[in-house]
């Protein structure tokens, strides 16, 4: 399937999903005005790509911003690829934050807490 | 989109200034190329300077459309060696400019700024103010691709101040969207912004300029057309002229072919004579016929040009039409352009006075921070909508024997924030404030129970358990009773911050919020309990605060830096501590940075020995 590739600006992330070798990446700020239209993309591609997955996949987020109604469409995003896991694939997800950003390293905790996934941290 | 913008104005600039360097265009075999240049250096030796000047910038044009950049460069300054001998310094500035460019093509960014900054010297000497903008506007491009962008603004500014002098509107496009770039990657957003609505306005006007030209070029073609139909229709007059006088002619020839017939016949006796008359008459009858064809074989040649003015007539008449057309058309869009912007300002009208409408509601149903300090003398709430209405919303209640006789003058505090902000966070908020009222109305009143109970009716209320709706809110909610001895707390994604003896404590809460995508069984909120025995200074806030974008290195505010602003101050009454809070969010975004989210926070005292 084709990769998915969207431009980073100052109020969207970065977005490079990469179907040849099972590697997501987002990166960047999420604060877009209308969350529906910029995330149905991505949670489509997530849709598609779990019918016929790479056998390992890896996700990194590193992300600087996230509102509200983004950090529910990266819950939904998770929730998907989170069925690989029940499919016998393996899953490795990896939640990257800038230096002292305490905040944004208790979000992938409150989501590895909500999801019941293993989640690596890295600082950036 | 911006970044392809500056981009292909990059390349564009570049383009004309390598253009106007580029003219001569030699094309050379590579053997030929080497007699040239020992053509160009005995030259040099012989003293023919100028000579040797014109040949060493052939050969370096040919080497640097060759790509063969190293040659190019030592050929110019062979070049510049022969120039400084005649004492050409114009040909020695443009020469460094190629130099730098080469280099800058190279990428060897330190070598290109050298020699731009030589070619600025010599335009500086030279006090050619032109030449001094397009110097420096190079060197800060270059500078801008190095990264040194303090440097770039610099070089930058002085060029502007120059472009200004001059109006050069081509100049100032080139300083206004490099200064844009500069600016945004030192993140002086606000600047950069600044400057590319600058370089907006100048491209329209380029544009406009480009338009007015064109179609001063398209009158100019119509008044040509029409000048030549003019002369047409002069020649034609003249040459139907001729007709007529050639018809004469043909008219008064006949005339005498006639009298001459009449000779013949008077003359019938004298046979010689008569022969030889009939020979020259016949002879003169013939030149007659010859002539008269000859006529109109003329005739046919002028009915063809006619025929051809007539076609090229109908031509130019036609491209009148066509240009009137353009005219017209252009005339139009005009029109609708402006209906457009008009119909617009209309409509943004009319819904900034429905959203102003609606906040006066919002205004109406919350409580106020008045209230909220007859129930906590010592407190405060600072609320700043980003928009006009908010998403955001404080709510507290003292509750009364009818709802829970067990509480009687128990107080619960609240601090809310419904996903978005603006119009659809302002219908949340509406949600929610009447549904806290009804949910403690019916006695519910422990944090936890009223978080759980909210949840359950926000996904039932916007069907959440069968579409794919996700709204709902974050929020904080406390429960002091027992004569302020004792506070109970619940958070769906927001914690309580409390201070004693200048200790700051946080209660985290779920991590879940209300409403939303439930992945467990059914969701059940964590209550917290504890023992007030000193004052203690309570905060409740959304994530508006902390997430703010701000500070020398635009970062987030963060929970930790509002942690411990929070407990410096947590001794000053609270209404000064509210203004420590405004200046501190005021000193973090500096001008710079715009409000990201709707501010929230709640600050309140309790002291049991007091009660």
């Amino acid at each position: 399937m084709d990769n998915l590739s969207i431009f980073g600006t100052e109020d969207s992330p970065r977005v490079y999903f990469d179907a040849e070798n099972g590697m997501l990446e987002i990166t960047g700020r999420s604060l877009p005005e209308n969350i529906n239209v910029f995330y149905h993309p991505i949670i489509d591609w997530a849709l598609q790509y779990i019918k016929n997955p790479k056998p390992k996949t890896k996700i990194d987020f590193k992300l600087e911003y996230l509102n509200s109604a983004s950090s529910k469409k990266i819950l939904e995003l998770l929730v998907i690829l989170k069925q690989l896991l029940a499919m016998g694939y393996e899953l490795e997800i990896n939640w990257f934050h800038k230096f002292e950003d305490e905040d944004m390293f208790e979000e992938g905790k409150d989501f590895e807490t909500m999801t019941k996934l293993e989640f690596d941290y890295y600082e950036m | 989109m911006k970044i392809q913008f500056i981009k292909i104005t990059f390349a564009l600039i570049f383009a004309l200034i390598s253009l106007s360097n580029f003219g001569q265009g030699f094309d050379f075999a590579p053997e030929k190329a080497e007699e040239y240049k020992a053509e160009a250096f005995k030259h040099f030796q012989d003293g023919n300077f100028t000579e040797a000047s014109r040949r060493f910038n052939n050969l370096g044009f040919f080497y640097w459309e060759k790509n063969q950049y190293k040659n190019a460069i030592d050929i110019f300054k062979e070049s510049v060696k022969a120039n400084e001998k005649i004492g050409n310094i114009n040909a020695v500035r443009q020469i460094y400019n190629n130099i730098g460019q080469i280099y800058f093509e190279l990428q060897d960014f330190d070598s290109s700024i050298d020699y731009q900054k030589k070619g600025l010297d010599i335009a500086r000497s030279q006090k050619r103010r032109a030449e001094i903008a397009s110097s420096l506007i190079n060197l800060a491009s270059t500078k801008t691709e190095k990264g040194l962008n303090q440097k770039a603004i610099n070089n930058l500014e002085e060029a502007l101040q120059i472009a200004t002098e001059l109006n050069e509107m081509i100049v100032l496009r080139s300083c206004y969207v490099l200064l844009a770039k500069n600016y945004d990657a030192i993140g002086k957003a606000e600047k950069a912004r600044e400057y590319y609505d600058l370089f907006a306005i100048i491209e329209r006007r380029i544009q406009e300029e480009q338009a007015r030209k064109t179609r001063e070029k398209a009158s100019r073609m119509v008044e040509q057309a029409q000048a030549e139909k003019q002369a047409t229709a002069v020649e034609l007059t003249v040459r139907q002229q001729e007709l007529v006088s050639t018809r004469q002619t043909l008219q008064e020839v006949e005339q005498v072919s006639r009298e001459r017939q009449l000779q013949i016949d008077l003359m019938e006796q004298e046979r010689l004579l008569q022969e030889e008359q009939i020979r020259r008459q016949k002879l003169l009858r013939n030149t007659l016929i010859s002539g008269s064809a000859f006529v109109i074989l003329f005739a046919l040649v002028i009915l063809y040009s006619l025929f051809e003015k007539k076609r090229a007539n109908k031509k130019l008449a036609q491209q009148n039409i066509e240009i009137s057309q353009q005219r017209d058309q252009i005339a139009i869009k005009n029109n609708e352009i402006e209906h457009a912007y008009k119909e617009i300002k209309w409509q943004n009208d009319k819904i900034t006075d429905s959203i102003a409408y609606a906040q006066r509601i919002q205004e109406a149903i919350l409580p106020g921070e008045e209230d909220f300090q007859s129930l906590f003398k010592d407190s405060f709430i600072f609320f700043r909508p980003r928009d006009v209405v908010s998403g955001d919303f404080f709510w507290f209640r003292k509750i009364s024997a009818k709802d829970n006789p067990a509480y009687e003058n128990a107080m619960i505090v609240a601090a809310v924030d419904c996903t978005g902000h603006g119009v659809p966070g302002a219908f949340m908020s509406m949600i929610g404030v009447n549904l806290l009222e009804t949910i403690t109305r019916r006695g519910i009143i422990n944090p936890a129970q009223i978080l759980n109970e909210l949840h359950k009716t926000i996904r039932k209320s916007l069907k959440q358990y069968k579409n794919d709706n996700r709204d709902g809110m974050e929020m904080s909610i406390a429960l002091i009773h027992d004569k302020c001895k004792k506070l109970e707390f619940a958070g769906a994604k927001n914690p309580l911050i409390y201070v004693t003896d200048k200790k700051v404590h946080t209660i985290k809460g779920d991590p879940t919020p209300i409403g939303g995508l439930q992945l467990e069984e059914e969701r059940l909120f964590t209550n917290f309990e504890l023992e007030i025995k000193k004052p203690t200074a309570c905060y409740l806030f959304s994530d508006g605060y902390p997430d703010q974008f701000g500070g020398p290195n635009g970062d987030k505010f963060s929970t930790k830096r509002l942690k411990e602003l929070l407990g410096q101050n947590n001794k000053k009454p609270m209404i000064e501590q509210k203004v420590l809070v405004d200046q501190e969010f005021k000193n973090w975004t500096s001008d710079t940075y715009k409000q990201v989210d709707d501010l929230l926070i709640v600050g309140f005292r309790i002291n049991p020995e007091q009660q």
